[in-house]
């Protein structure tokens, strides 16, 4: 018997874990139509309400909502069993591998999170498109994917919260017992704001006599920037650093690869 | 079938298990005895790979239990005392858990569940708690694993259920399988234990044949005054 990994138990545990959670999944289809649902609403208020004269409308907005909080939520109840005693016997009795656990746990909270949301979101995008074109028929509706606030084309800083943000949580519900999802939200904020804040006094030390410096958000979601102001009103912006490739390796190759990593010694060496 | 060297093991900085030796074989049925907090749960979590020893051997099966591998995990199931159940039916619940266990059988299942007078259709949620831990002793039973490992099995059960229990485990026991049933309420049981072991201050200090015994002394053993008796001479 392969102890590792075996495709037959596999499905045995995929259907476990559908068969006791389909009520869950429907109930997150039900909520990422709703969040598309309200998004149309939105637009379609915002372009017939406004004098302006609105060219075009992105579909992708909702997606990228809907993946976030998707991933997040996912993340976090895939493990649920982990978040009390009893259920933690159960999960850690069965006859299933580490790697199949993890690697079930990991395909519900990251593909197939991604999966619906875009299915979903495509799929209302394109009922009600026409409903718009039928009223502004020069309006552009495109699924434009922009992650960052640059003019420039999609960067990879999207992907770190892609591949993280499910690694944090995952690892929030396998040692945060109740309540795991909110505990991990606030460590996350709080470790954020912690470095935000550390980030502007480093700054703040490394240029001295300028007027203002002010720096990206501290999680590596956008591409990194600094914005210095030498006096009032003049500004140096965009520095360019030559280690941005190692600072985007560590970030988008590394850092998820430690995660997951701890996560499966983690799931490994559970006791109760 | 069990192989304990030498355990040591605590939560924290309490000791729960000081040099702690055991070896249990197939064919018998152990009833491990205890005090409250003495450690029974906790030595049955050990054996099923859910606490890990701080030092010491412990081999399960020809296995190292703390890697929970699935070759030994679908030999053994674990009767907790306060077992998890999904919100479904008991039929259902088999056709989902059953084919992680090789030689689970469902209509034997459905007996069992029948002796002990469970509906297979009913929602496990809307049972009472003595339901549920029959559902999960039919099922238990049901696996066929060689190892039985149950932690207070007839807490929650009536008396006519825990007579049925003793019925259908003692049907259940084959020369290849061994049962370990952890409880404090020995009258219960008496007349199930092949072999008795009481866990008193971190060790096993007793471990008998109750056959053997009964033949010495020519009556059943009680059991219950065996471990007042051995409690309160090693203090």
């Amino acid at each position: 018997m392969n102890n590792i990994f075996d495709f037959r138990r596999f499905g045995w545990y995929a259907r476990k874990e559908f068969s006791e959670n389909w009520k869950a999944l429907a109930l997150g289809i039900v909520a990422s139509m709703a969040l598309t649902a309200f998004t149309i609403y939105g637009r379609w208020q915002e372009i017939h309400n406004t004098e302006n004269v609105v060219v075009s409308i992105e579909t992708s907005e909702s997606l990228l909502v809907m993946l976030a909080l998707g991933i997040m939520f996912a993340s976090s109840y895939v493990w649920r069993a982990f978040s009390n005693k009893k259920d933690t016997f159960s999960a850690l009795t069965l006859p299933v591998s580490v790697l199949e656990r993890f690697l079930f746990a990991w395909l519900v909270a990251v593909p197939l999170v991604a999966l619906v949301s875009f299915v979903v979101s495509q799929t209302m995008w394109s009922i009600a498109t026409p409903y718009f074109l039928r009223d502004f028929p020069k309006l552009i509706v495109e699924p434009v994917l922009q992650y960052s606030d640059h003019s420039s084309p999609p960067d990879n800083y999207g992907f770190v919260f892609y591949l993280c943000a499910p690694a944090v949580f995952m690892w929030g519900a396998l040692t945060l017992g109740r309540l795991n999802f909110l505990k991990t939200l606030g460590i996350s904020i709080l470790a954020g704001i912690l470095f935000l804040w550390l980030q502007d006094k480093h700054l703040a030390a490394i240029f001295p006599n300028v007027f203002d410096v002010s720096s990206g958000f501290p999680f590596p979601i956008g591409r990194p920037f600094i914005n210095i102001q030498t006096t009032k009103e003049v500004f140096a912006n965009n520095l360019v650093s030559t280690f941005e490739g190692v600072y985007g390796i560590w970030w988008i190759f590394i850092v998820p690869l430690v995660l997951y990593a701890s996560i499966y010694l983690k799931l490994k060496e559970k006791e109760i | 079938m069990i192989h304990l060297d030498n355990i040591q093991f605590g939560y924290g900085k309490e000791k729960l298990f000081d040099a702690l030796s055991l070896r249990l074989n197939a064919g018998t049925v152990y009833g491990l005895l205890g005090e409250n907090g003495a450690g029974k749960t906790s030595l049955l979590k050990m054996v099923s790979g859910l606490v890990f020893p701080k030092s010491g051997q412990c081999r399960v099966l020809e296995h190292e239990p703390r890697q929970r591998q699935p070759s030994l995990m679908r030999q053994l199931y674990f009767v907790a005392d306060d077992p998890y159940l999904p919100t479904t039916t008991a039929r259902k619940f088999a056709e989902i858990y059953g084919v992680f266990y090789e030689k689970f059988d469902t209509p034997l299942f459905i007996h069992y569940l029948s002796e002990l007078q469970v509906l297979p259709d009913q929602k496990l949620e809307k049972m009472s708690f003595g339901q549920r831990k029959k559902t999960v002793i039919a099922f238990a039973l049901a696996t066929n694993v060689p190892l039985l490992l149950m932690d207070e099995p007839t807490n929650g059960l009536d008396i006519p259920s825990k007579s049925v229990f003793r019925k259908l485990v003692a049907g259940a026991m084959t020369p290849d399988r061994c049962i370990v049933i952890s409880t404090h309420q020995v009258r219960d049981l008496d007349t199930l234990i092949d072999n008795v072991l009481v866990l008193h201050k971190g060790r096993i200090v007793y471990q008998e044949n109750l056959n053997k015994l009964a033949e010495a002394s020519d009556s059943q053993p009680n059991l219950e005054e065996l471990f007042q008796t051995i409690t309160l001479q090693k203090p």
